[in-house]
């Protein structure tokens, strides 16, 4: 079977689906919110309280990948039900059965995955854009904010990779969104804080993914927070390619 | 020529033995019946000779009999229809047909014989038991298999939906399609098939022409129950 039959089969599975779009559809408008949320951001100061233009050109592309990120868990708990279920209706047994191998299978997810990053940052690029041209431009805190831009869709990836990883192990749904945020919300930050020297902890695969889109409004309180972007992409490049082995190996020594 | 051969296949979930070391020659062209009680190891084994389900021991072969061929094209039924269902019968036959590589030009056919082309369009989520179970068969004939397994085919069916099922495999049989063919309904078997495995308790107690394995017994219930009488006792590891 070759690549552009595995997405044709990927889209035959999903397309046709009212969750999806309903999915997506709320996604957007919960996007769109959170934008919102911020029109009228104010931080309150030891000199008093300021008000920030977080919409306006250039910073609205590093704001909008930042609060997005969170919406997106969202995202990722719609990923894990797509790999859980595939379990739960036994489709993906029923796959192997009729003879698509175990490898392809994984691949034809790896694929969901990154059409999903790449349909998330479609919507925040496009809700970005729209809410920079309505407001204008003013000051950056950011300068380089557009760089963002290429950074979420690596993000997202990451962390539906992970989704993925972790749904194949766990099979189940509830067991799988517990999973996931459990680790990425509370496991790991434990961890960094009680574990890890900081050294390693900041190479932690949350951490990672979570630095390649660090919080924004820090900026405006005049808080300047040292930041290199290397040592983040490189782990979470490296992570994406082996959560993506990962699963290959664990799908394939399972029994469906 | 034999389209599937097993050798020493075992399987243990926990500490219970499901498949102990079994060895099976399934011949072209027949319709072989696996027959067993219900944790009798048909469904453990026809998951691992389908790919589904690795053996802890053992090995099988499958033989396309055509020249040039690597492995023949199976359609099957496992345990329980599985489908997407958010998707129509149509939608999930389409899936279906791009894994197999077949063309989707066969799939109004398939649902015309199952009798479920007036509800196509439907959710498969909205469709009764023995309507998954005609849509699965329908998926397992798809893209014309050399070989069809079918585990307990008449489940979830009314006897109506029983007699078009038998009446399929005949078609199947008929049709030089090698039929393999899981059920504890033993009149069912005894009906269709020209061979048969008895297994319990995941032991291989006989296999083999149908005729042979009823020998003198009147009917193949009768013989049945002579070969599993004293064979109670689950084996394990």
């Amino acid at each position: 079977m070759a690549t552009t039959n595995l997405l044709a089969l990927e889209a035959a599975k999903l397309s046709p689906s009212r969750e999806l779009r309903v999915s997506l559809a709320v996604y957007a408008l919960l996007v769109a919110l959170a934008l919102a949320s911020l029109r009228a951001l104010a931080f309150e100061l030891p000199g008093g309280s300021i008000r920030v233009s977080a919409l306006a050109f250039p910073d609205v592309w590093h704001n909008a990948a930042y609060v997005a990120g969170w919406v997106n868990y969202l995202l990722y708990v719609f990923a894990l039900q797509t790999v859980t279920h595939e379990y739960q209706f036994r489709t993906n047994r029923q796959n192997v059965i009729d003879g698509l191998p175990r490898r392809r299978y994984v691949l034809g997810k790896i694929a969901v995955m990154a059409g999903f990053a790449l349909i998330s940052s479609a919507i925040v690029t496009a809700l970005a854009g729209t809410a920079g041209v309505w407001t204008g431009t003013a000051a950056a805190s950011e300068p380089l904010a557009i760089r963002f831009v290429a950074l979420y869709p690596l993000q997202t990836l990451a962390y539906l990779m992970l989704a993925l990883f972790v749904g194949t192990i766990a099979r189940r749904t509830g067991l799988a969104v517990l999973l996931f945020v459990g680790y990425t919300l509370v496991a790991e930050p434990m961890l960094r804080d009680l574990v890890f020297s900081h050294t390693l902890a900041r190479h932690l695969p949350s951490a990672a993914f979570t630095a390649l889109v660090p919080n924004p409004f820090f900026a405006y309180a005049g808080m300047r927070v040292a930041y290199s972007l290397t040592a983040p992409l490189v782990d979470t490049a490296i992570y994406v390619c082996l959560l993506g082995a990962a699963t290959i190996w664990v799908f394939e020594k399972q029994d469906l | 020529m034999n389209v599937l051969e097993t050798a020493g296949l075992s399987k243990r979930y926990g500490r219970v033995q499901a498949l102990r070391s079994l060895d099976l020659a399934v011949p072209q062209g027949s319709v072989f019946g696996i027959l067993g009680p219900n944790g009798s190891g048909k469904t453990t084994a026809l998951g691992i000779v389908l790919g589904a389900i690795h053996p802890d021991a053992g090995r099988y072969a499958w033989s396309a009999g055509a020249p040039g061929a690597a492995h023949p094209r199976i359609g099957s039924l496992l345990e329980v229809p599985a489908f997407y269902p958010a998707l129509s019968g149509t939608e999930n036959l389409v899936v279906v047909a791009r894994i197999r590589g077949c063309g989707v030009e066969g799939i109004d056919e398939a649902l015309a014989q199952a009798g479920l082309f007036e509800r196509r369009h439907s959710p498969v989520a909205t469709y009764s038991l023995g309507m998954r179970q005609r849509l699965a068969i329908a998926a397992a004939r798809l893209g014309a298999p050399d070989v069809v397994v079918l585990d307990e085919p008449g489940n979830g069916l009314d006897p109506e939906g029983i007699a078009d099922v038998r009446g399929a495999i005949r078609r199947l049989a008929t049709g030089r399609v090698t039929v393999i063919l899981a059920s504890h309904v033993l009149d069912e078997v005894q009906k269709l098939c020209t061979h048969v495995a008895v297994l319990k308790h995941g032991r291989l107690l006989a296999a083999g022409d149908i005729d042979a394995v009823v020998a003198g017994a009147a009917r193949l219930e009768d013989a049945y129950m002579a070969l599993t009488h004293g064979h109670d006792e689950p084996p394990r590891a």
